[in-house]
């Protein structure tokens, strides 16, 4: 495997984190900082900002970490970092 | 084929367990229903659940170190996800979880969305490059990264200081659950959380350490999930709670006089102190959790029984799944009890109030009218003088501790006593669980980062195995010694592991990672600065004018022992990157290092004992 393939799979698999970590916090911190947007609402019988925090944020980043896992795989063959483990 | 060989254990282990718990259930609600006393219900049942964790970890019993340590690296992503979840459940979710959003909805769903974040942070930035190196523990991990025994001692320290005090919660939960599904005195409840704790840890290790918590993870979900179902389905016909309790709650809002959106009237404005209930603060909280969930040294230890990379990334996931089957359920333990105590209880006769009122309240859990009543007489004294007096019961009234809720719960709903004896089962065993990995990652942190990495690094793995057994025996004492001086705050002692996990010790888990020009000095000051910062703000949150910080007081900031991670952690980080810059940098080997601990593929670079 090149030097040069790892620092591009390390540039992007950096990248990939930093964009999941940041669209987590942001949903996180939307219906904190923004509360006048989901003022009004609800679903399923809750406040739609407390349902976005409370109910929709755990299930969004469930399905994150395991989508993140599927696409990091890719990149790790596409770059060749796997190779055999002992 | 081992691994695979592995795998359908747990599966076996899961499904086996599974089917005969819940015919054990029904038998014992049918025993029940036919007049067999409560007392027996709960001392069969868990007596059954007690014998059969022992049993599984007792037979786990192992001398292969890889075993011992690591469960042979072949615990599937979901298993050990079952495991891991046990393992952080404890008292503080368990218990506690459900009366945090009892108090406050937002503080308890802020809790859900920091373990959730905490995930993630775990699955992209911790757990691929822990398991790579697999590395005994974060301590261990630490001391390969940076080549160094100063910066395994800072880590142990952290760790054991970090976990101590949830240890000694952690039993002391367990004693209480324990006393109230065997109807014995605290402290032979918690002599049997000690024998259980050891039976699950001293020969197995690891491996027995993960069998018997998919078998504790099964009991606590079924005991978890059935009152709300129940709940659910006598309100709405549907046995869902976590599709139905919004509308419980509009009920309840309608009963109380509530506005419909009153859960969104905490966050007009308020930004400090923090704990004032505005944006910042649950925000505060959101990322104080997720930074402490990333580092928790008894979590992050899991991920190194995976046999891959790929597996410690999912792992992450799965951890999160089988979390939320309990933290997901938590809010319908306070709507269904909200609707439940409005509906059923306001305007009742203090006389006639059900039992259960009269039992907790005597036992200190709850308050009519701010005081503490044994029966309807007391009641109507303790109400007498309150404005409106009527001989009735008011909503605002009735007052239920947090950690009562879970409990309560099934006489709440008015379910059978196997409902209740249920629910203490659960209980003890998500506490046991919790303790037992604790205790391990102690005395592994010690026996092996510590004993074996910087005192002994010669010490066959016999007798690296041989101290952590005896370390393990010694952690539980001290921390059985803590528990009967009767720390009453689990949830609070729950919270400053993470505190101190997120402050001392995530900083030098980042920059290990993402940073290559980290050295020793750079870690030694991220754990030692982050540790120091976060304990003393904690330190003084519980103890206010303890340390008498004059100017440096962070009272008016409103932190807690959770949320001084805020300053602790961005504190260990500078302190972290100054120190590495103003010292030697890495060499080419040590960047070849980083390199290695980066790449997925190829050898896991841990010594292993056999070869020194």
């Amino acid at each position: 495997m090149r030097e040069g393939g790892q620092d591009i799979w390390w540039r992007r698999t950096g990248r990939l984190a930093a964009l999941m970590v940041a669209a987590a916090v942001a949903l996180a911190a939307s219906p904190l900082l923004l509360p006048g947007v989901f003022s009004g609402r609800s679903l399923l019988g809750l406040p739609l900002g407390w349902f976005v925090f409370a109910e929709a944020l755990p299930i969004l980043v469930l399905i994150a970490i395991f989508w993140l896992a599927d696409r990091q795989g890719t990149f790790d063959h596409r770059y060749d970092v796997t190779g055999t483990e002992s | 084929m081992a691994r695979r060989q592995a795998a359908g254990t747990y599966r076996r282990i899961a499904a086996l367990f599974t089917s005969a718990f819940i015919v054990a259930l029904v038998v014992l609600a049918l025993l029940g229903h036919f007049g067999l006393p409560e007392s027996l219900i709960g001392a069969i049942l868990g007596a059954g659940i007690l014998a059969t964790v022992a049993a599984v970890g007792i037979n786990a019993g192992t001398l292969d170190i890889s075993e011992f340590y690591l469960a042979g690296r072949s615990v599937s992503g979901a298993a050990n996800g079952m495991a891991s979840a046990a393992a952080v459940m404890g008292g503080g979710i368990y218990l506690g979880l459900a009366g945090a959003l009892l108090a406050d909805p937002w503080t308890g769903a802020a809790i859900t969305a920091g373990w959730s974040l905490g995930c993630l942070l775990m699955a992209v930035g911790v757990a691929p490059y822990f398991r790579k190196s697999a590395a005994f523990g974060i301590a261990d991990f630490l001391g390969i990264r940076f080549d160094s025994g100063a910066v395994r001692i800072a880590a142990v320290v952290t760790t054991l200081l970090a976990l101590f005090a949830a240890l000694a919660a952690a039993l002391a939960a367990a004693a209480f659950a324990g006393a109230l599904l065997f109807g014995i005195p605290e402290g032979v409840a918690l002599t049997i959380a000690v024998v259980m704790v050891l039976a699950t840890t001293v020969l197995g290790g690891m491996r027995a350490l993960t069998l018997t918590a998919i078998v504790q993870y099964i009991v606590l979900a079924i005991a978890f999930l059935l009152p709300p179902a129940v709940a659910s389905y006598a309100e709405f016909s549907i046995p869902i709670p976590q599709l139905t309790f919004g509308y419980a709650l509009d009920q309840a809002g309608f009963l109380a006089g509530l506005r419909a959106d009153a859960l969104a009237e905490a966050l007009t404005g308020v930004f400090l102190p923090l704990q004032a209930g505005g944006a910042a603060g649950y925000l505060a909280i959101v990322l104080s959790v997720a930074m402490g969930a990333a580092a928790l040294p008894h979590l992050v230890i899991r991920t190194a029984t995976v046999p891959s990379v790929d597996q410690a990334r999912r792992t992450a996931g799965w951890t999160l799944f089988f979390l939320l089957v309990v933290a997901m359920t938590a809010p319908t333990y306070a709507a269904f009890a909200e609707l439940t105590i409005l509906r059923d209880l306001r305007g009742t006769g203090l006389e006639i109030l059900p039992d259960w009122v009269y039992r907790w309240s005597d036992a200190g859990f709850l308050t009519v009218c701010d005081g503490y009543v044994a029966d309807g007489i007391a009641a109507i004294e303790a109400c007498r003088n309150t404005p409106g007096f009527t001989g009735n019961l008011a909503a605002s009234e009735l007052a239920i501790g947090k950690d009562l809720l879970v409990f309560a719960a099934p006489e709440i709903f008015d379910l059978p006593y196997v409902g209740s004896a249920l629910i203490a089962a659960g209980a003890l065993t998500a506490c046991v669980a919790a303790a037992g990995a604790i205790a391990f990652t102690m005395a592994s942190a010690v026996g092996n980062d510590f004993y074996g990495g910087v005192i002994n690094p010669r010490a066959s793995a016999g007798r690296q195995m041989i101290v952590t057994r005896v370390l393990l025996i010694v952690t539980v004492a001290a921390g059985t010694a803590a528990a009967a001086w009767r720390p009453d705050d689990a949830y609070g002692f729950a919270l400053a592991a993470l505190g101190l996990s997120a402050g001392g010790l995530f900083p030098a888990m980042l920059i290990a990672v993402w940073w290559k020009r980290a050295n020793a000095a750079g870690a030694i000051a991220a754990i030692g600065t982050g540790t120091l910062v976060t304990a003393l703000i904690a330190l003084e949150y519980r103890y206010p004018g303890t340390l008498q910080l004059g100017a440096f007081n962070p009272s008016p900031l409103g932190l807690t022992e959770l949320t001084a991670a805020l300053v602790g952690a961005p504190a260990g980080l500078a302190a972290g990157v100054l120190a590495s810059l103003a010292t030697a940098p890495p060499t080419a080997d040590d960047n070849a290092l980083v390199d290695a601990i980066r790449r997925p593929g190829g050898t896991p670079f841990v010594q292993e004992i056999e070869s020194r």
